[in-house]
């Protein structure tokens, strides 16, 4: 990159925030999925004026501007295809402010969504959206992906939760959207920007809504002898007007390798098991309780297993979330698919799954936001191995095939990205995609912000 | 590379969980400190991605090697074993410091040289004089970093441990059993108060102590990605393990005991590593022998209890992932009123000489510490590794704070009934 | 008359349109009648009108059941009137999936008419709305008292189709809850007031509809009492339904303070749940055990409240919750500018209140630009807003209905300029003349 702007890119941030050597670029050519793209610098802002000054000086320079957080999405959200500036927002990580009062909180992008539960739950708080990444995964990071997780089943995803936003638009100014209030007057900027996945600003600073912590909670870990008999009894469930708090479904495979890796205490010989979590006054789980086992049992369930505490509770998630990074002990790579169907097709979505991968000889597991229909099929494979790279993205995309074959959608929380661009043609017609763009000409007309990314082929318009 | 390193990072799914555990990460926010940073390093080194010149040289050599990621990391990729073979590999290139041949191949493997300059030095240093460095002739190797060493040694004990060791008779009244004694490097010559607090408990808990005469564990080296060097102390040490026919091994240094658990990784010849094995297994660390042998102990319980917090060590807890033992023993003493340090089992930056090497990262790596150490509100802090001690203590020096840093061991026997 | 009107119509053939002043009389707005009503019962027929009116630069006001067209500022002219309830088929209703697909013509009580008998409902209750159609009721982002327990249409939305300005027809969203494929254009036609697009068809997502309801009416007797109450319940995690507070204001006096909270509960556990709340609210409470039906069935306030005439305004606003009391406080203060009562009604669990006052409360419309000037400030201060839905013309002219932050309104008229540029969906009644 030219020496000259580095020179004025050093001048807004500081000398030692800003990182172009080959080295640099490197470390920030990849993120959590399958895409790789250097960008030519990388700055790290500690203020939002200096946020404001890179955007400035990347618009007069048309020069590409790709957010990032913690980069484990999915999708290759944070690649620069096309190179330009990466903006790390790792530095600006403080909670700003929780007011119980208001039940919001006030946070810079680059906070960790564990960080903020762990300050809100000594509150007697939460903020629902719960991805598995939670660990590590950044707040804006979150909304710009509008990410969900376990618990989005009762409370909604993140967009449901975002109630404000501080960005810098393409045009460098900062703006201030949405506020502490449920709704606010006009077009619902907020709940636009969630999701845009980067392309329409740099988010600066989040106002989260924030619930008070249920009294009570219970989990159980309920086996199966046969996936369908699973599949079948959360559609049960939800028919009997349950709404758990959480409904997950974990197969054969995801269970006898997380009992591996992690040495939790789960049936390995099951075929499948469900992880359903209730939540609500003390007094109202013990019947919810009974009425989820009867419905698992007349569905065939081998083993209704109740976490007696809070200890049980933890191992039980332990299994769950970490399920599919321990998939990683199988085969060095893996991809995440992410499709969605209705809840009543999740039978056929897993049948058709297993004949596709069956076919293609691909070793996969399978986890389910089974009460959302959000199936995460884990690809497992060895990208140095060129054949079989191949057969996964053959069944990727037959797999987003199926599910949009089946009411669905080609993504359900991991977002669109790079990866996935190419079968929004799947889902959408040219006039519904044109619609979409017609949005990302408002924010953005010039293209900066994250370009390369959601749409099927690349515009032509921007050339460096 | 020669070993299954490329295969460990290989299995970096780059899935970035290690980023909250990393303490380089929470300080810098920077890709380069991190796990997935330093494996995607070394991965495309290996793969001929990236040039081999110095800038990689921080992302290398600014991990402290503490192992935290591996608590989130799915793979279970061991980031010492990835970091420490990487840094063989840039040393071998671009050559190894001066300072640290002289240390690793020389000092080290000749205790006794250590031990005579180290007397020179000791009444300069604690005169206040500035002349440590240049009683050890190496002054022009630290460099800019010789202020911060020698801010980190308060002074310099005028014997060594094995000397005043020397002077007594470690022998129990009743025996329950024998133990060897490694004795770490740090103890040795910085902290031979520690080193006495451990054979005195020893005995009173009724233990004959065999003081083995070890030389350096050889995790500086390995530190250094110094592997030859560690062959050679791992070799020689191995002979004294092998030979002694205590019950236990026992270290006080919670960084030696999880190396020297280590040894066969490198054994090159496949009997002696089988002969390993078994000996490996009987080393426990001082921590976890004083929870199994609490019962026996008779305890004080004659004031208002201290407020005490304790501070993981990187090796107990991210290596032998020890963190129970500790926290037992504590709440079992009458006059101590346990609290949790919040991030406990987070780096204090010290890392051996971690905090000379890279003494800005370090800093803010203790500052975090230190700020949670005065949530914690406590009156002593304790811990079980010399270098940790001696980075705590700096901090609390440092910042006037009305704090106690001091070994376990040390609030044990301070707190045990001597008859 | 104007020709290209007379071109746009004929070229359309279509049977729905209507062209006599009696058929024209309902949709008059700002005492002109439109030049013709035309109520498509296809999409076809639709696309056909809007593409036609964008190649002839005809204006078209939609109108679902005409509840909300007195919202907002004063309408700029329009040609034609295209009527959704042409559009109002029921495309899928999936119990199992907890999703129903309908044509926006339908009106809300035919929806949840389907889904309860399922035993599902969807919860969007805004008063006075059982004829409001869907694609009315999504353009304005309606709620009721259920906002407080289930949010709004921006929470269950789950997709829908369009017809945009230029006549192309797209599909957004889905049927899935979760789904982050592309941008979330549901966010965008929901609260836009129909004035990006005609919506043809929405996804909803439904819950079980609650078995029993316990609805409690705790009396209290002045404000004070009403905050210790709410301060008792904002921190805890109920299943709350429902919840709304009215009362009158004065001379600075506030009387008749009514408060209502519903909880939804299974039959297996009223009991139980009865006797937790109980613990929760004063024992002068009045406690009501009701299933689902009856407590629709029973009049509310709120459509008492709602039940507006052309001479009343109604003020909405919304505030953070630490805020709420602070402010009635100060809109009490505030009473003793104007001559009439002032009555209140709101949603206390979400800081949503709204006040209704007759226009003959003051004398002339520069008054009120005034005193609603000092409660938009305090509003403001406290970090809300305040928006004024309905008014009488003489007042509407002389005062912003809307109340946008101007960063905001500039990326409104961005977004409307972007898809509807030519101005083929009347404007004027949307924030800054939108
Ligand atoms: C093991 C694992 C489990 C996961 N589980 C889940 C899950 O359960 N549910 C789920 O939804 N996702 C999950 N993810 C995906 C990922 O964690 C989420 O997408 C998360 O929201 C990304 O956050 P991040 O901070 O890493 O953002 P990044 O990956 O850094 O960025 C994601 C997107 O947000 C944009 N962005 C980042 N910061 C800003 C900003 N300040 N302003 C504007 N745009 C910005 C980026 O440009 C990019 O497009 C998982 C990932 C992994 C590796
Ligand atoms: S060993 Fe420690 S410093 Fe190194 S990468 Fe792991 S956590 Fe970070
Ligand atoms: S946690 Fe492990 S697998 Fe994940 S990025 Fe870090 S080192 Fe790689």
């Amino acid at each position: 990159m030219d020496k000259k702007l580095i020179k004025k890119l050093q001048r807004i941030c500081g000398r030692e925030n800003v990182f172009s050597r080959s080295l640099d670029l490197l470390l920030y050519s990849y993120d959590a999925s399958m895409e790789k793209g250097s960008a030519d610098v990388v700055v790290l802002p500690q203020t939002v004026s200096q946020i404001q000054e890179l955007v400035r000086l990347a618009v007069a320079e048309r020069i590409p501007v790709i957010a990032r957080g913690s980069a484990t999405n999915l999708s290759g959200g944070t690649i620069a295809p096309q190179g330009g500036m990466v903006i790390a927002c790792t530095r600006m990580n403080r909670i700003l402010e929780i007011n119980t009062e208001d039940q919001i909180a006030l946070v810079e992008p680059g906070v960790f969504n564990l960080d903020l539960q762990k300050a809100l739950a000594e509150k007697g708080y939460f903020f629902a959206p719960d991805p598995a990444s939670q660990k590590v995964s950044t707040l804006a990071g979150n909304a710009a992906m509008n990410a969900g997780g376990p618990h989005c089943l009762k409370y909604g995803v993140t967009v449901n939760h975002v109630t404000g936003l501080d960005f810098i638009g393409a045009d460098g100014e900062l703006y201030s959207i949405g506020g502490r209030t449920a709704l606010t007057p006009g077009y619902d900027l907020t709940g636009i920007m969630n999701g845009s996945e980067g392309t329409f600003a740099i988010i600066t600073r989040l106002v989260l809504r924030i619930m008070p912590l249920p009294e009570a909670v219970s989990t159980m870990l309920v086996s199966f002898a046969d996936i369908d008999s699973a599949a079948n009894a959360v559609s049960a469930i939800i028919a009997r007007g349950i709404i758990p708090a959480t409904l997950e479904f974990m197969d054969n495979l995801c269970i006898r390798t997380v009992v591996q890796s992690l040495q939790v205490d789960y049936p390995v010989d099951a075929a499948a098991v469900l992880i359903i979590e209730i939540d609500g006054p003390e007094l109202s789980l013990a019947s919810q309780n009974q009425e989820i086992t009867a419905i698992c049992r007349q569905h065939g369930a081998s083993d209704v297993r109740l976490a007696k505490d809070e200890a049980e509770r933890t191992a039980l998630w332990a299994g769950r979330r970490g399920a599919l990074g321990a998939m990683t002990r199988l085969k060095p790579s893996l991809v995440v698919f992410d499709g969605t169907v209705p809840r009543n097709r999740l039978p056929e979505a897993l049948r058709t799954i297993h004949t596709i991968c069956h076919e293609l000889n691909i070793q996969y597991g399978t986890l389910l936001h089974a009460g959302d229909g959000n199936i995460h099929p884990i690809l497992v494979y060895d990208e140095r191995d060129a054949d079989e790279t191949a057969r996964i993205r053959t069944g990727c995309e037959q797999i987003m095939k199926t599910c949009v074959d089946l009411g669905g959608t080609i993504t359900g929380e991991h977002g669109v990205g790079m990866e996935k661009m190419a079968a929004m043609t799947l889902l959408f017609s040219p006039r519904d995609l044109e619609a979409m763009r017609k949005l990302k000409h408002v924010f953005d007309p010039e293209n900066i912000l994250n370009p390369g990314k959601i749409f099927p082929q690349l515009r032509v318009d921007f050339c460096l | 590379m020669l070993d299954n390193t490329y295969d460990k990072v290989i299995s970096c799914s780059k899935c970035g969980f290690c980023q909250p555990t990393c303490p380089t990460y929470l300080v810098s926010g920077l890709e380069h400190e991190v796990a997935r940073g330093r494996h995607q390093l070394v991965r495309a080194q290996a793969e001929g991605r990236v040039a081999m010149n110095k800038d990689i040289k921080d992302t290398l050599f600014q991990c402290l090697m503490c192992n935290a990621c591996y608590s989130n990391c799915f793979p279970r990729i061991k980031t010492d074993e990835v970091i420490a073979r990487a840094r063989y590999d840039y040393i071998t290139r671009y050559g190894q410091p001066q300072l640290q041949r002289y240390i690793f191949h020389y000092l080290l493997r000749h205790p006794e040289v250590l031990s005579r300059l180290l007397k020179l030095a000791a009444p300069v240093k604690n005169s206040g004089l500035s002349g440590l460095a240049q009683a050890l002739r190496i002054l022009g190797w630290f460099g800019k970093n010789l202020a911060t060493a020698e801010q980190l040694l308060e002074k310099i004990p005028r014997k060594s441990l094995r000397e005043l060791a020397a002077m007594r008779n470690w022998q129990p009244r009743k025996t329950r059993g024998k133990v060897a004694y490694f004795v770490g490097c740090g103890i040795n010559f910085a902290q031979p108060e520690v080193g006495l607090a451990t054979l005195e408990l020893l005995t009173l808990r009724g233990f004959a102590v065999e003081i083995l005469p070890n030389f350096c564990c050889g995790l500086p080296a390995y530190a250094y990605g110094d592997l030859d060097s560690v062959r050679w102390f791992a070799q020689q040490n191995s002979e004294l393990l092998l030979a002694t026919d205590a019950d236990y091994i026992i270290t006080d240094c919670g960084s030696c005991t999880s190396f020297l658990k280590e040894y066969h990784r490198f054994c090159d010849d496949p009997v002696q590593s089988e002969r390993l094995q078994p000996i490996l297994n009987k080393i426990v660390d001082l921590t976890h022998w004083l929870a199994d042998t609490m019962d026996w102990a008779n305890y004080k319980d004659d004031r208002q209890p201290y407020r005490v917090t304790w501070h993981d060590p990187c090796h107990l807890a991210h290596h032998l992932h020890e963190k129970a033992s500790s926290r037992a023993v504590m709440r079992n003493i009458p006059n101590v009123s346990y609290t949790e340090l919040p991030e406990a089992d987070m780096c204090c930056g010290g890392a051996g000489s971690y905090n000379i090497a890279h003494s800005d990262i370090s800093k803010k790596i203790l500052a975090r510490k230190l700020t949670n150490v005065v949530s914690a509100n406590a009156d002593i802090l304790a811990t079980a590794c010399p270098a940790c001690i001696m980075q705590l203590a700096w901090g609390v020096r440092q910042n006037g704070m009305p704090v106690r840093v001091m070994h376990l061991n040390q609030l044990v026997l301070e707190n045990t009934v001597r008859d | 008359m104007k020709y290209n009107l007379l071109k746009l119509l004929g070229d359309l053939q279509s049977r729905h349109i209507y062209l006599d002043s009696d058929k024209l009389a309902p949709f008059t707005l700002r005492q002109t009648p439109p030049f013709a009503l035309v109520e498509p019962d296809t999409v076809e027929a639709a696309v056909a009108l809007l593409h036609a009116c964008y190649r002839e630069k005809g204006v078209v006001n939609v109108w679902g059941s005409g509840l909300h067209q007195n919202i907002g500022g004063l309408p700029s002219p329009f040609d034609i009137v295209l009527s959704s309830r042409g559009l109002n088929r029921l495309i899928e209703f999936s119990p199992e999936n907890l999703t129903i697909t309908a044509q926006t013509g339908m009106t809300l009580a035919e929806l949840q008419q389907i889904v309860t008998a399922s035993k599902l409902f969807a919860p969007l209750n805004p008063p006075n709305a059982g004829h409001a159609t869907l694609g009315g009721l999504a353009a304005a982002n309606s709620y009721g008292s259920f906002i407080q327990g289930f949010g709004s249409l921006r929470d269950f939305m789950l997709g829908g189709k369009a017809i945009l300005a230029d006549g192309s027809y797209i599909k957004f969203g889905g049927k899935t809850v979760k789904n982050v494929a592309g941008y979330d254009m549901c966010k965008l036609f929901i609260g836009s007031m129909g004035t990006l697009g005609l919506l043809t068809e929405v996804t909803l997502k439904l819950w079980p509809l609650p078995e029993n309801i316990i609805v409690a009416k705790p009396v209290v007797k002045n404000l004070p009492d009403f905050e210790n109450l709410a301060a008792i319940l904002h921190h805890k995690a109920l299943p709350l339904l429902a919840a709304d507070c009215s009362f009158n204001l004065h001379n600075g006096d506030i009387d008749n303070l009514q408060l209502h909270y519903a909880f939804y509960t299974t039959a297996a556990l009223d009991e139980g749940y009865l006797n937790y709340l109980r613990r929760l609210f004063p024992a002068d409470t009045i406690w009501q055990k009701q299933g689902y039906k009856d407590y629709q069935a029973e009049p509310g306030s709120a459509d008492n409240f709602f039940k507006t005439t052309p001479h009343d305004l109604v003020l909405e606003w919304i505030v953070p919750k630490s805020q709420l009391f602070t402010i009635i406080a100060d809109l009490q203060q505030a009473s003793n500018d104007l001559s009439g009562a002032i009555e209140f009604y709101g949603y206390p669990a979400a800081g949503i209140f709204y006040n209704k006052l007759k226009r003959s409360s003051f004398t002339e419309p520069g008054a009120f630009a005034l005193a609603l000037d000092k409660w938009r400030k305090k509003i403001h201060q406290a970090g809300g807003f305040l928006q004024v839905n309905n008014a009488p013309d003489d007042i509407k002219i002389v005062i912003e209905m809307w109340d946008l932050p101007p960063a905001v309104l500039a990326w409104q008229k961005k977004i409307k300029l972007e898809y509807d540029p030519t101005g083929v969906f009347a404007g004027g009644r949307f924030a800054g003349g939108i």
